[in-house]
């Protein structure tokens, strides 16, 4: 069975980018461009891991973090991997906090390197 | 504390907030379509969207490494706009130096090979445990190297040697590349530096490395100082405490 992502992300070229290459791996790659459709995605049908932008329209990926964590209190935790633009270490501290699994600099990060980290988290 | 105390504390804050804005406004802005050139080529690089010939390959890896210098850039522009050695925070573990440094050759053998560059590493035969901050101490020792095997053109050797004392422990990258200026030493840590020796042979670089390399080597209670002779090389030497 083919493990299923969410991919937060409000950059449609990067948007294409990414979840092309996760397809191309074998993941099944469910997109959602703001909080909101996020928090209905992962509702509906509940991902093996979360690809998230911080910088959304309207609520932001911070906001996300909060939701997750209301929804999943004493459940079994989808992992998240941080896939921003930011890096500050106040960021990186924050979205620790809120209990993500890693946290990538886009710029900074390989498609590769993208596809083995979803690899190693659903395995 | 008094009125004055709190105003003071208060806008400090304010301050340190409007420059975490600032900062998080150009890392989006700057590395967005940085990250989507970079994606775009890593797919046609992996023949995504089909074969190409040899000589589109060497386009495309060349536009890859032109993009993954504007990258290497904007991330040099942030590190400065963002820390200062009063500011950086410190993280200390204890480690083996000698697989920290194996480590960093290692990352670097493909680099200086394409660059006609040997590497060489000369460690103690006995290994020395520091503790101190390996993320810092590695951005600090990468940036050194990369200078060293930018400006040792054509071919030549970089050296790595550490000296390990009881207290502190030196680590000294030695290049035959083509030197700093005499009369630009004093200038060699400063922000934006390039030698005026190298203004007409077309080596992008920030000016930045060596400044970052300082800041570092400061925030982890150490010393950094260079000896440099025009035509002949230069070697960066670092001194760190051992604990």
């Amino acid at each position: 069975m083919k493990k299923r992502i969410l991919l937060v992300e409000d950059d449609q070229y990067l948007l294409k980018i990414y979840s092309n290459k996760l397809t191309q791996n074998g993941f099944d790659v469910d997109i959602a461009i703001t909080v909101d459709e996020a928090v209905r995605k992962f509702t509906h049908a509940r991902p093996h891991l979360i690809f998230l932008d911080l910088i959304l329209p309207g609520r932001n990926g911070f906001d996300f973090l909060e939701d997750l964590k209301k929804m999943q209190k004493g459940k079994k935790r989808t992992p998240v991997v941080i896939l921003s633009n930011l890096g500050q270490d106040i960021d990186k501290k924050r979205t620790q906090d809120l209990g993500v699994a890693d946290y990538f600099i886009k710029a900074n990060v390989s498609l590769h390197d993208i596809v083995n980290k979803a690899k190693e988290l659903t395995s | 504390m008094d009125q004055k105390k709190k105003i003071r504390s208060l806008s400090r804050k304010k301050e340190e907030e409007r420059r975490e804005q600032f900062i998080s406004i150009i890392s989006h802005q700057l590395r967005t379509p940085l990250s989507i050139v970079r994606g775009y080529l890593e797919a046609l690089e992996d023949e995504d969207m089909g074969k190409f010939t040899g000589g589109q390959k060497e386009y495309l890896a060349g536009a890859r490494q032109i993009n993954a210098n504007m990258i290497d850039l904007v991330n040099r522009y942030l590190d400065v706009l963002s820390k200062d050695s009063a500011s950086i925070k410190v993280h200390t573990e204890k480690f083996s130096l000698s697989e920290f440094l194996q480590d960093i050759a290692k990352n670097f053998s493909s680099y200086a090979k394409a660059t006609n560059v040997e590497f060489a590493l000369h460690l103690p035969k006995k290994d020395t445990q520091i503790t101190s901050d390996p993320q810092l101490l590695r951005n600090a020792i990468n940036n050194i190297i990369q200078n060293s095997i930018k400006y040792t053109i054509g071919s030549g050797t970089i050296t790595l040697t550490v000296h390990a004392g009881d207290i502190n422990v030196s680590i000294s990258i030695s290049d035959t590349g083509i030197g700093i200026p005499k009369n630009q030493h004093d200038q060699v840590f400063t922000k934006f530096f390039r030698g005026k020796n190298i203004i007409h042979r077309s080596i992008a670089g920030s000016g930045l490395g060596l400044y970052i390399a300082r800041e570092y080597i400061t925030a982890l209670h150490g010393k950094i100082g260079f000896t440099s002779e025009e035509g002949r090389g230069t070697e960066v030497t670092i001194t760190l405490p051992l604990h």
